[in-house]
């Protein structure tokens, strides 16, 4: 790392820097705030935050459409890093928006307001990062706020339970990353990932160990992360004992970093090893959608069932990793947009009836379409999606991932991704099964709550008009990929 | 930038109409009825305008629209018709017309719902036989599937959660490998595209071309359906509520024929024509199967739907002919079956409503008890069996003519019709005939059932009788499309 850093230039990172001050901002403004409106006003600040972080972005947009430019020779801007910053925003303005109704009893809201946008910083700059030291600090900035968030009930044993478990993988990730960054440093004398690129493909021979032994702490330290079986094992506790909109946050956001630092990190900085990382992802790829599929269809509350389906879709883009095509990469960013759309709506969704319901079992999502119209409607369009039915964009974008696997000549990979999405209707079938054709329970009409379904509107216009109207959005993917 | 043509407005019509019918039904029953029935027979009066003006419709695909959609993966949006398709089409707005009228007093739960799923099915239907890009054909294909899958879910009979999921695991399973041969053509085309024309004149390589047609296969076949994969069919007809049968035997089962003609016979003619033998086959066993197992039915929907699963095996057997006779024989054949197949399903729907019951076993003196409607089933039976002079005669032929010159052994489809003749004759015997105190089983009360019932059953009698006499109404949109296909291979 150079100590350049220290001199860059304020303007270019202007949303991180007011993400972080607002951020660190949010307990006195709540405090300043009238003692009556105190939920609300640590709630708006942090909304405004992040929307006044998006608004930035795409006004200092256009700038970034020329040549990439080098922060400090740590932060990268482009256009790739731009798409995260959107996707990132994205879901922690969804999440935001829905935990206003979720987490209005909780005396520790300034906490969770100021730790939702500093982790949406984290993950940001794993994005912007093209330095591994910066994006192990990065890593870091996303992770622990989130073990703290996940436990935010500090009196529900569940919660408790799912902290420590997510607490204790985490760590796990971090500590083997930092041993495959060190490995790396140890053979090549440097952490920027372009000049690692340039000298593994110039590398002795004898190291050949040491660099496919860093390679696979990389894909283990990430694969926790990006919930890859086998070291998803985390993932389904933590999503059920987490508060519901910070399981959406985790499965739409922290996961698609992981995702953002394999392809800075492994598919960028070690292309020399294409054909083992190659072999490895779609081992993985299989593995994770299989299992992921197999197991939700056996799940008994929605949360859980849940967790499986983002695991089965982990896989999916771990296809487009395998293939690393311009093509394959495509199909993974714009799975990681839809995919954050949907699956942080679908936990909203969750949210939502675990508030009005009092229950996450698959028995109380019975007739939710009498008592939960808007919900069980927009939650249709979210599975739907989820399966990859066409026009919503989850078929797209599963359409370039299938389409770049055989393309590549991993036919068997592709059958076997269409195959599981074939499989994947049965269980989200089901839930719409429930919600429209099954008796209620109990026929009380409930009101539901605004914040949610504001979020899950919207959430599902994005879905539709995204998967219609989708030649923009891989026209600026492709052009991200180029930068890349 | 050309404008929006009459096949887009007839999908956005029926699009209107799903949101328009849903959102009226909601204050008020009636409004959501007579709303569907308005948009129903507008489709079909716009469905009327394209074959009258397309008529002769010569060789080439007409009223083609093509809108640049996603440039970058080869998807436009890209329909037209062509005459394999208009019959279909003319077929799918017909009976979504007569079931949406047949539906007035047997649907009496969640009108709103109904209507709007009912208009949204119509939308897909439409779409899938209009539809010129791969993934555009795919698209409304898997609409299809999300409206029936509620409608027979909601709507149903007793066991409908179970028929429910069993249609769309059975047909999405399907599909999903019908996509993966859809990616193979994308990829064999250069530059990668899923436009129709573009792949039509794609040479594709032998071996490639098998493992797309193995799996399109799937896609088909589970929608055809051909025996072994039928099962999903029987489950679905027995609980789906009479209306929705009609749509499912009358337009949804012709999404599998059609993509035989439409795909593989134009898209990789060689590999289809290689393995001929092998469709055929099938097709006799489908066409013995649906008649022997027919005849053992006690449920008269499930004889029903038996019959089509036979009627269907005509389908596929006329398509693999490779002559212009029985290409042209089938696709008239799915014309016809839709009509005739529609007047039973929805007569058993009425028969149902007004005995209570379905049981072969358990009718009986209809003749005296409700003449009007054993009138109409007695014609529904004539048509179904292939009597001379109602329009299933003249196809039936056309198979069997076009399959005896492809295939000699053939020949020995035509004990096919005596057995559909055979299990016809005993229902009527039974159920039309038998003597009230004949029956052991129990008794029932019944009424002859309202006007109003009958007549969307009646409208069906019309193109039988108007094809039976004069084929060459429908044929002569038919054959030369069908002839132009067979051309290019």
């Amino acid at each position: 790392m150079q100590l350049e850093l220290l001199s860059l230039e304020l303007e270019p990172l202007l949303p991180i820097y007011t993400l972080a001050i607002f951020s660190i901002m949010t307990p006195a403004i709540s405090r300043i705030g009238i003692k009556v409106l105190k939920r609300e006003v640590s709630a708006g600040w942090s909304i405004f935050n992040l929307l006044f972080a998006l608004a930035i972005t795409i006004f200092e947009m256009p700038r970034y459409f020329g040549t990439p430019e080098l922060i400090g020779d740590v932060l990268k801007i482009d256009l790739f890093s731009l798409f995260f910053i959107f996707v990132f925003l994205l879901v922690a303005i969804f999440i935001t928006i829905a935990s206003y109704r979720y987490m209005i009893d909780n005396p520790n809201q300034e906490i969770y307001y100021t730790l939702l946008p500093l982790s949406t910083l984290g993950m940001i700059l794993v994005a912007f990062s093209v330095d591994l030291i910066v994006l192990y600090l990065a890593w870091e900035l996303m992770s622990i706020p989130t073990y703290i968030l996940v436990c935010i009930r500090k009196d529900d044993p569940l919660a408790n339970e799912a902290a420590v478990k997510y607490f204790i993988f985490g760590a796990i990730s971090s500590a083997i990353l930092l041993f495959g960054i060190s490995l790396i440093y140890g053979i090549t004398g440097t952490t920027r990932i372009i000049l690692i690129a340039n000298y593994l493909s110039t590398m002795d021979s004898t190291l050949n160990p040491f660099a496919l032994f860093s390679l696979i702490l990389f894909v283990v330290g990430f694969g926790i992360k990006i919930t890859a079986v086998p070291f998803h094992m985390w993932a389904p506790d933590t999503y059920e004992g987490a508060p519901t909109p910070i399981s959406g946050f985790l499965a739409g956001g922290s996961k698609k970093a992981g995702f953002a630092a394999i392809i800075r990190v492994i598919i960028i900085g070690m292309t020399v090893l294409r054909v083992d990382w190659g072999f490895v992802f779609a081992i993985l790829a299989l593995v994770t959608m299989t299992y992921g599929n197999i197991a939700a269809l056996m799940q008994k509350t929605f949360t859980r069932l849940l967790a499986y389906s983002s695991i089965a879709h982990a896989g999916y883009m771990l296809i487009g990793l395998a293939v690393s095509t311009s093509l394959g990469i495509a199909g993974v960013l714009y799975h990681v947009f839809n995919h954050a759309i949907m699956t942080s709506a679908a936990f909203v969704a969750a949210a939502a009836v675990l508030l009005k319901i009092k229950s996450a079992d698959l028995e109380s999502y019975n007739g939710l379409s009498k008592h939960m119209p808007i919900t069980a409607f927009t939650l249709t369009i979210v599975l739907v999606a989820l399966t990859g039915i066409p026009p919503t964009n989850g078929f797209f974008s599963k359409l370039i991932l299938f389409t770049a696997a055989i393309d590549a000549g991993l036919l068997w990979l592709g059958i076997a991704g269409v195959l599981n999405t074939a499989f994947s209707l049965a269980y989200y079938a089901w839930i719409i099964k429930r919600m429209y054709i099954d008796e209620p329970n109990n026929l009380n009409v409930v009101k539901e709550p605004i914040s949610c379904v504001f979020v899950l509107v919207i959430a599902s216009i994005l879905i539709i008009v995204t998967g219609i109207f989708s030649a923009p959005i891989l026209d600026f993917i492709m052009a991200s990929i180029q930068t890349l | 930038m050309q404008g929006i043509g009459i096949i887009s407005w007839m999908l956005i019509i029926s699009l209107i109409g799903a949101i328009l019918s849903y959102g009226f039904g909601k204050r008020n029953d009636l409004a959501g009825k007579s709303i569907a029935i308005g948009f129903t027979i507008l489709l079909f009066i716009l469905s009327l305008y394209l074959w009258i003006s397309a008529n002769p419709v010569g060789d080439d695909f007409i009223f083609t629209e093509n809108i640049t959609w996603i440039p970058s993966l080869g998807i436009n949006y890209s329909v037209g018709i062509d005459g394999i398709s208009l019959p279909l089409v003319l077929a799918t707005t017909l009976l979504t017309m007569l079931a949406t009228m047949g539906s007035w007093s047997m649907i009496s739960t969640k009108i709103a719902q109904y209507y709007g799923l009912l208009l949204l099915l119509e939308m897909g239907l439409l779409g899938v036989f209009v539809s010129l890009n791969l993934i555009v054909f795919f698209l409304f294909w898997e609409i299809v599937l999300v409206p029936m899958f509620l409608l027979i879910g909601i709507w149903g009979g007793p066991n409908r959660k179970y028929a429910a999921m069993k249609f769309i695991i059975f047909t999405n399973a399907g599909s999903a490998l019908m996509f993966v041969g859809f990616i193979l053509l994308f990829l064999a085309a250069t530059p990668h595209t899923f436009d129709f024309f573009i792949l039509m004149d794609t040479e594709i390589s032998k071996p490639f071309q098998l493992i797309i047609m193995i799996t399109t296969f799937f896609g088909f076949a589970v929608k055809l359906p051909v025996v072994p994969l039928h099962t999903w069919l029987l489950d679905a007809h027995v609980e789906a509520p009479a209306p929705i049968s009609v749509l499912l035997a009358g337009v949804l089962l012709k999404m599998g024929g059609y993509g035989f003609i439409r795909i593989n016979l134009s898209l990789f003619p060689e590999i289809s024509f290689a393995y001929a033998p092998f469709f055929i086959g099938l097709a006799l066993l489908t066409i013995f199967y649906g008649a022997g197992v027919a005849l053992i039915q006690r449920d008269l929907k499930m004889m029903i739907a038996l019959t089509s699963i036979n009627h269907m095996g005509f389908v596929l057997l006329g398509t693999f002919t490779g002559n212009l006779l029985g290409l042209s024989g089938a696709v008239f054949q799915m014309f016809n079956h839709a009509c005739a197949v529609g007047l039973l399903f929805l007569l058993s729907g009425v028969i149902q409503h007004n005995a209570g019951t379905r049981d072969i076993n358990k009718l009986s003196d209809m003749l005296h008890r409700m003449p009007k409607t054993t009138a109409l089933f007695v014609f529904g039976a004539l048509a179904s069996m292939g009597f001379p002079f109602l329009s299933s005669f003249v196809s039936e032929f056309m198979v069997f003519m076009g399959a005896i010159n492809a295939l000699s052994f053939t020949v020995i489809v035509v004990l096919a019709p005596g057995i559909v003749t055979a299990y016809f004759v005993w229902t009527i015997d039974r159920i039309v005939l038998r003597p009230k105190n004949q029956v052991q089983i129990g008794q029932y009360e019944s009424h002859e059932a309202k006007m109003s019932e009958l007549i969307p059953v009646a409208i069906f009698v019309i193109p039988i009788i108007l094809l039976g006499l004069f084929p060459s109404l429908m044929l002569q949109t038919i054959v030369p499309s069908c002839q132009k296909l067979l051309e290019n291979i």
